[in-house]
Formats: structure tokens, sequence, C-alpha cells
């Protein structure tokens, strides 16, 4: 035998083999199957599409059992791996899901080692809007129906983001969490950000030799600037609007409500839209407005030049009021992750930590003319001179 | 219904019909020698107790189980569920469908002609090592009608007035394809000038190949039948058809050249009373332990053996052995811990699962033997794909006949999501569209998703195209000295015995030159 392969099968025994399955107690005979698919210990298997079970929560286990078993989950036609798992789950009685997600919780396996090369750090940006539900550390949150996130696989989670895209998951009407996460999904518009996000939650859970996350830390930017948006809320300027955040401690970056106090000036600023791309194209082309993001992009920009006009910047915004047409690419559905990447870069950063109230609209057309998404207005508050 | 593309067709042929170009690729690279054979195998006989785990009792570990028992090997086989046999599975009254989330039973009469071939079905002549085991072992063999030009080429699309037994679509494609080259007869036309006597047997041999009259053309042929009875009169023969509706029609793309592949030549053969005839006779010639229904959990290879963690009998359990042969479906390993070098778990990750998709119905009346068909395959452009006619037990009362056999991974998904009586009302309502009356005469029936079968989860399973020439070496090598993977997984013929065989094959002659040599 080679040396070499000496030396390697001997430095696997210490990290990929873990010999306490030996240990590990007999799966009940009525959920040996689940083995088959999902593997030993329900470790995960990406050749059957099973994903790593244990780690979540005994209440998301049953309550995806449930939406398998009711036909909420794995109905699309084209969701082949969830409707096998909705055929396995379809004749349990109440009580042997009860059983089932029991032997779930009960089960160990090692965090699952990355299999997508995503890159970690522009996933952790992406993920600031994921935070709002899934905690910080991915681990969920029950009251929000937000699962933990962190002990599953990257393909797994990508496949999920991918699938809550192409509407393969909350697309039946009874499966009411799927809805809530299928419409947050648009915070990731391509394969990249999906293959980014999947690969930062699961950074989270790697020892922090081989990665690239600050000294392990789940926090992150973003979350430091909700900190500081939280110091400065404990100690209101006086005739500062003070901003209410978002229930639960959730860090998407608007506030709840905004109130403006009294000796504060209103002032309302009209919709801006984008300026041309590329002037060389053709007009109405994708390409002389630019796809959702680089509209946005030149509406904060202009904003940045006339806010600095008037004496004003963008932390004295407390209302905005978006308009986005339909992306003709992306089945007439506004690209919502493009407009949060251009936002999410002059709100809640840590150089501009204020939140404005928001509301996000998608609407037919503007009066640009075809290829125009994209239309912002914004009132701003400053105190009285 | 989306019509199978010329280039899917001719994927499935390279997929059914690459063997040769294969098996020479193999012997380049050395992994099967032109000398050592299955046949011929004199292994190097156990010296003191030495213990072989083998994992799963399909068709490979039962060969291997075989020879080297016959070794004086400790034989151990771990086989997952209830039977041993994998996927070469004969359905009669009774038996266990052991389908994720549909188990069921077959609902056959209890007779012993009335059985459905669940797996492998087909035998062709040049399959040396199965044969060789149905030899040895005296499985009684008998001739299958594989093709059949009586039976039918039905398109969807094309109508009813387009469904015709293959012999007119052969025979007229003959025809106009015989009066196109009569056309271009030309002595010029070929790198080295014809003769005048060469140009009239040319012209003989086209006229004949199309049944072309003496002007060279084709005006139908009696070949394609007559529309009497031609044993008292000389009834007319059928009309051509068209030959825009001769184009169109779907045959050209899935029935027409099946009959041209290498491992569907005619004549094939089956195992009498059932292809599991097979299994039977490996298990009455197998020197083994074999624990049904134990489940592997790890796997840890040392430079001394290999030890299996595995769950029988609601105990979890350690199989110490020298040697491990591993037949377990390559797409549940990377749910098995283990300690294989990374590149050899990055080879077993590597594998994707295929599927393939049956039904058989219980005919109370063989109305396809009043038809003139006798054996042999219906195609269709329909989900069902293709249904099969019992070439055995002929003239009885009832009779098991495929009502669908898909390999098309879409169809094979949506079967696989209906209820089990809505894939039988589905075939049914398709079947009729060949057969009148097709429904009336189903007793019952039975579905098989290798896809979703318990401790299976697929069918064919294999290394992707891309990845082959690198992985597959790889695959075939023993890890360690100590593991080889075995199956039709590890050859280029997965969902064949022939291919699990293939490996079998390999993996022996590995281990006879790893034992000779320790």
């Amino acid at each position: 035998m080679k040396l070499w392969k000496i030396a390697l099968v001997g430095s696997l025994v210490a990290t990929a083999y873990n010999p306490t399955y030996a240990d590990t107690n007999p799966v009940p005979e009525a959920f040996q199957h689940c083995t088959v698919c999902h593997g030993t210990q329900l470790m995960g298997n990406a050749a059957n599409g099973a994903p790593r079970l244990s780690g979540l929560q005994p209440w998301y286990i049953k309550n995806q059992l449930m939406a398998f078993r009711h036909g909420w989950r794995g109905e699309h036609p084209e969701d082949h791996r969830g409707n096998e798992m909705q055929a396995a789950a379809k004749n349990l009685t109440a009580d042997q899901l009860q059983q089932a997600v029991d032997f779930v919780t009960q089960t160990q396996s090692p965090h699952p080692a990355p299999t997508l090369n995503g890159n970690i750090e522009r996933g952790k940006t992406l993920f600031a809007s994921c935070q709002a539900c899934h905690g910080p550390d991915a681990k969920g949150n029950e009251v929000l129906k937000a699962p933990n996130i962190s002990g599953l696989n990257d393909w797994y989670i990508a496949q999920q983001l991918s699938n809550y895209l192409n509407e393969k998951r909350g697309y039946s009407s009874g499966d009411t969490n799927g809805a809530i996460m299928k419409a947050s999904a648009l915070i990731v518009s391509d394969e990249q950000d999906i293959t980014d996000v999947a690969s930062y939650i699961v950074s989270l859970n790697q020892p922090s030799k081989n990665t690239t996350v600050d000294s392990g830390d789940p926090m992150n930017k973003r979350t430091l600037a909700t900190a500081a948006l939280a110091a400065s809320l404990a100690v209101p300027a006086v005739a500062e609007p003070k901003r209410y955040p978002l229930p639960n401690n959730s860090t998407f970056p608007i506030a709840r409500a905004v109130e403006v106090p009294a000796g504060t000036t209103l002032i309302y600023h009209s919709g801006q839209v984008p300026s041309p791309e590329d002037t060389e194209a053709e007009k109405g082309s994708r390409k002389y407005y630019g796809d959702t993001y680089t509209q946005s992009m030149s509406v904060f920009k202009k904003f940045e030049a006339s806010l600095t006009d008037i004496g004003l910047d963008f932390g004295d915004a407390v209302k905005l009021t978006v308009f986005l047409v339909g992306d003709p690419e992306m089945e007439g559905k506004m690209d919502f992750g493009g407009f949060m990447k251009a936002y999410t870069q002059y709100f809640g950063t840590e150089e501009q930590p204020n939140l404005p109230a928001r509301s996000a609209i998608q609407i037919a057309g503007l009066a640009g003319g075809p290829g125009m998404l994209v239309e912002i207005e914004m009132v701003l508050a400053k105190p009285t001179e | 219904m989306r019509k199978l593309s010329r280039r899917q067709f001719l994927a499935n042929v390279a997929m059914a019909g690459g063997s040769l170009a294969v098996y020479n690729t193999s012997l380049a690279l050395d992994l099967i020698s032109s000398t050592e054979k299955l046949e011929t195998l004199q292994l190097k006989p156990a010296q003191g107790t030495q213990t072989i785990a083998i994992l799963g009792g399909g068709i490979a570990g039962l060969a291997v189980a075989h020879e080297l028992g016959n070794a004086g090997y400790q034989v151990v086989i771990l086989e997952a569920s209830h039977r041993v046999g994998g996927r070469n599975l004969t359905l009669r009254h009774g038996d266990f469908i052991d389908e994720l989330g549909n188990p069921n039973y077959c609902q056959f009469d209890d007779q012993p002609n009335l059985y459905m071939n669940a797996g492998p079905a087909r035998i062709p002549g040049h399959h040396r090592r199965l044969l060789h085991y149905c030899k040895k072992f005296e499985v009684p063999l008998s001739i299958k009608a594989n093709h059949n030009r009586l039976a039918y080429a039905h398109d969807s699309e094309a109508g009813p007035a387009a469904l015709a037994r293959q012999e007119h679509y052969v025979s007229d494609a003959r025809g106009f394809l015989a009066e196109l080259a009569w056309k271009s007869l030309d002595p010029g036309a070929f790198d080295k000038p014809l003769t005048p006597e060469d140009m009239e047997r040319l012209a003989d041999f086209v006229a004949g190949y199309g049944d072309l009259d003496k002007s060279g053309k084709y005006k139908g042929t009696y070949r394609a039948g007559a529309t009497t009875d031609r044993m008292l009169t000389h009834g007319p023969k059928v009309d051509p058809m068209p030959i825009d509706a001769l184009l169109q029609h779907d045959y050209w793309h899935q029935g027409e050249t099946q009959m041209e592949v290498f491992d569907w030549l005619s004549p094939l053969m089956e195992a009498k009373g059932g292809m599991d005839k097979i299994v039977d006779g490996f298990a009455r010639n197998v020197k083994a332990n074999i624990i049904l229904k134990a489940q592997v959990q790890a796997i840890e290879v040392s430079d001394t053996g290999v030890n299996i963690v595995y769950q029988h009998d609601n105990t979890t359990k350690t199989l110490q052995a020298e040697y491990c042969f591993n037949n377990i479906p390559a797409n549940f390993l990377p749910g098995i811990p283990n300690n294989f070098s990374q590149s050899y778990n990055q080879v077993l990750a590597s594998f994707r699962r295929q599927g393939l998709f049956k039904i058989g119905f219980q005919m109370k009346e063989r109305f396809w033997e009043k038809d003139g068909i006798y054996g042999g395959i219906s195609y269709t452009n329909d989900r069902i794909n293709q249904i099969w006619y019992p070439g055995h037990d002929i003239h009885q009362a009832k009779g098991i006949m495929l009502g669908a056999y898909i390999w098309n991974q879409e169809n094979i998904e949506y079967f696989s999501a209906l209820p089990l009586e809505e894939r039988l009302a589905v075939a049914a309502k398709q079947g009729a569209a060949i057969h009148p009356n097709y429904e009336s005469y189903i007793e019952n029936g039975v579905s098989v998703a290798w896809n979703r079968m318990n401790n299976m989860m697929g069918c064919g399973t294999r290394i992707p195209r891309d990845k082959h020439e690198e992985y597959f070496p790889m695959a075939q090598a023993a890890e360690n000295n100590r593991h080889f993977l075995i199956g039709d997984q590890v050859s280029f013929h997965p969902g064949w015995q022939e291919g699990a065989l293939a490996s079998a094959e390999t993996a022996l002659l590995q281990f006879n030159r790893i034992v000779k040599a320790a």
C-alpha cells in the first residue's frame, strides 16, 4: 500500500469518521426507512436529495411532517424530492408523527461540511435580511416560525431557496409558513446570491480556522449597526425623530414606525427616477436603464446629490415609498432583491444606521416608459432651526 | 405529450447499446483481462478463518458470495431488505412491494404462470457471465420474443388512423428508402466505379430490399399484410402510408431501432417461470450467512480489514471482516459514515440516481393472442412508453402483461407521484388507445417505481458521463486493498445483471491478485 494513503486514511479517521455511531441507540424499526435516504443518524445525503435533520427544532420537524402529510409541501409537480417525502409522511398517524419527531430530535450527527464554494463575505451581507427571522446565528425563532437552518447542508439550503424562488415550495395554499418564506426569498435574486448565502450559513458551524468569518463571531455588520441604532434610541436627541424598530428584534432594515416630534421640519422630496445607464443603447431596451439594482443605485445617487444640495442626508429620511415595475426578465415580478441590494448600501449601514418607515409597491409602469423599473419618493425630517 | 427528441433517443440507444465500445475501453484500461474470466476463476483458497463481508444481496453480491464461499472464505451477507436478489424481483400472488410511502401486496391470482418480472426481464446471448451461472445452477431458460412486428406502433398525436402494426411501418419505410436509392443509382457515385454487372446486382438488391416494382416504384407490399384473409383469396395488399404521415410517426424515435440494439438483438432469453429463478439458483449455491433486514450504518477500513457497523434485530452490531464487497446502491453511500479516502468518497458522491417504472396488469383474457400477437412489445409515445405481451404460457386463460415500461425521468416522476390506483388508471387509459376495451380485461395490477423502492431508491445509478473517464477506474479499484465497490453501478451496463456480474468479475480478479500477493 502506498504510504500517502495510509497517512490520508489515518488523518480522516480523526475527522470524517465518527466512531460514536457504533454506540448510538438503534433506530426504531418504524423509522429505519428514514435513514435509507437521510443517512445514518439522519446525517443528510445529497445523492438522495435528503438533508441532514439532526439539529432541527421539534416544532419545525412536526410542522413540516404535517405539511408533507397534508400535501402542503412536495405538491408542486416538479418538486420530485419533496413529493418523495410526501409519500413517506402521508401514512403517519398522529402518534407516529410525534414518535418521528422524537426520533429525529434524538439523532446526532456532525455539522455538515461545506460543499458549495460561495463567497462567504458576500453571503454574510445578504444574510442580514434573513436574520430578521432566522436570527444572527441562523438558529431560528419559533415565534416567527423560522426554523434553525444553521445545521442544514449548504446544497439543501441552496436547493430550497431556489425552490422558493421558483415557487416549487410555498406552492400549496395550505403552506402558510412557506408562503412567508417564499416572499422573503426575494432577498436573493440569482444562483450566486443563493450559493453565497448557503455557504455563509454553513460556515457558521465550521471550525473557525478554515473560514473567512471574523473570529467565528456570527454577529456581522448589520447586527452591529442595529446595536448602534438601539444605543441611539436609548438616549434620543431633542427633536430627533423617534424610530420604532420592527418586532421580535428583527434586523430587516426598515423602521416599524417613525415618530416626528414637535420642532421638526418636514421635507417632501419628489419621486426620483433613474438616469440612463447606457445612453448609447436603444431607448426602451434593457441596456438603456439597466436592471432594478442598477436603476436603484442611480436613484439613490441622484438623491445623494439632491439631499446634499438642500442640506440633508439619508439619515434624515423618515418615510420612503418605493415603486417597482415588474421585471420582464423575472416573469414580470418585481426584482425586490435587486432593489434591496442598493437600498442596504444607504440605509442601516455602520455609517448611516437610521432606518425609515417604508413601503414598496409593484406598479404597472412609469413615466419613463418601457425599461424604467424604479421610482422612489422620500419624506425627510430635520430639527427646525 | 412531449416527443422524445432524436438526441434523447440516440442517448438512450448509446446508453443501452454502447457495450462494445465500452468493453474495448475497459480492456484498454486493463480492468478486464482478456484471459481471466469469471467462468474459469481460480481463487486462492482461504487461509484459516478469513471473513468476507458482503453488503447487499443483489446479483453482484450473490455472485461474489458464491465464488468466495466455494473457496472456503467465511462469507456474511448483510442485506437491508426482507429478501435477496436486489432488483431481480419477480412478483407473484401476495408478494410484498416495499415502496416508501406505498407499501403494498401483489394481487395477482395464485397461479404459477401469473407473474411479472419487475426488474431484469431479458437475457441476450452474449451476456456470457449471466448465462454461465444459469447453466451452472441449472436455471431453465426459454427464448423470449422481445420484438414482434405484429405488435403495434402508436403515436398519440397522429390519431387512431396511425395505429398500425410495426411491420407496416417497417415495410413502408424500406419501400420509400429503396425508391430513393433506386433514383440515385449511379455507377460514378462510388469511389471505385461499379461495373454494369455490379449495378444490376445493386438494383436487384435495392428493389428486393424495398419490394419495388420493375420501374423502381414502391406501391406497397404484401410484407405489410393484406386487407383480407390471404389464405383463400389474393386479397389486396395494405396501402402504403403517405410519406409525411410515416415520417411524422413517433415510432422512428423510439421503437424501430430498438431491435437493432446489441443487448436487445433477437432472440433474447428469459428464465422459465420468472427471472428470480436466477436468484433462487444463487441462493441454492451460496455458502454464506445471509442476514436479512440488516442495515449498514458505518464502514471503517483499516490495513488489516474492514469493520462494518450495522443494525439488526433492534441492536447495533459490528462485523469484523478481512475484506468487504460493497453492493449497496451508491446513492446511499454518502449517507453512511466511513473513513474512506477523500478521493474515493468524491467518486462515491458522484453517482446519480436514475429511475425505472413498470406496471403489470393481470388480464382476465389473453386478448392480444386473438389479435395475432404472441409476445413482444407495442411502442407508444404516451407516458406508458411500452406495453409487453407475455410470450410464456401461451393460450392459458389469463396473463400478466406489462402495462408500462418507462425510463424517461419526467414520466417516471409523474407516475411515481400518483397514488397506486391512479397509476393503474392512467396506464389503463393509455393502453386503451392501442387495444380496444383494454380496461375491461384488467382484473388487478401492480406498479413498481424503482426510484421509490425502500433500500433501493433508484435503478441504473451511475457516474455521470462527464466524470466517467476520471472516476470509473477509481470506483473499480479497491479502497485500501480491502473494500471493493460492486454492482451494475460499477459497470457501463447499469440496469443489467451482466453489468453486475462484470463488476463482480473485476472485483474478484483484483481480490485474487491482492490475496496472492499478501
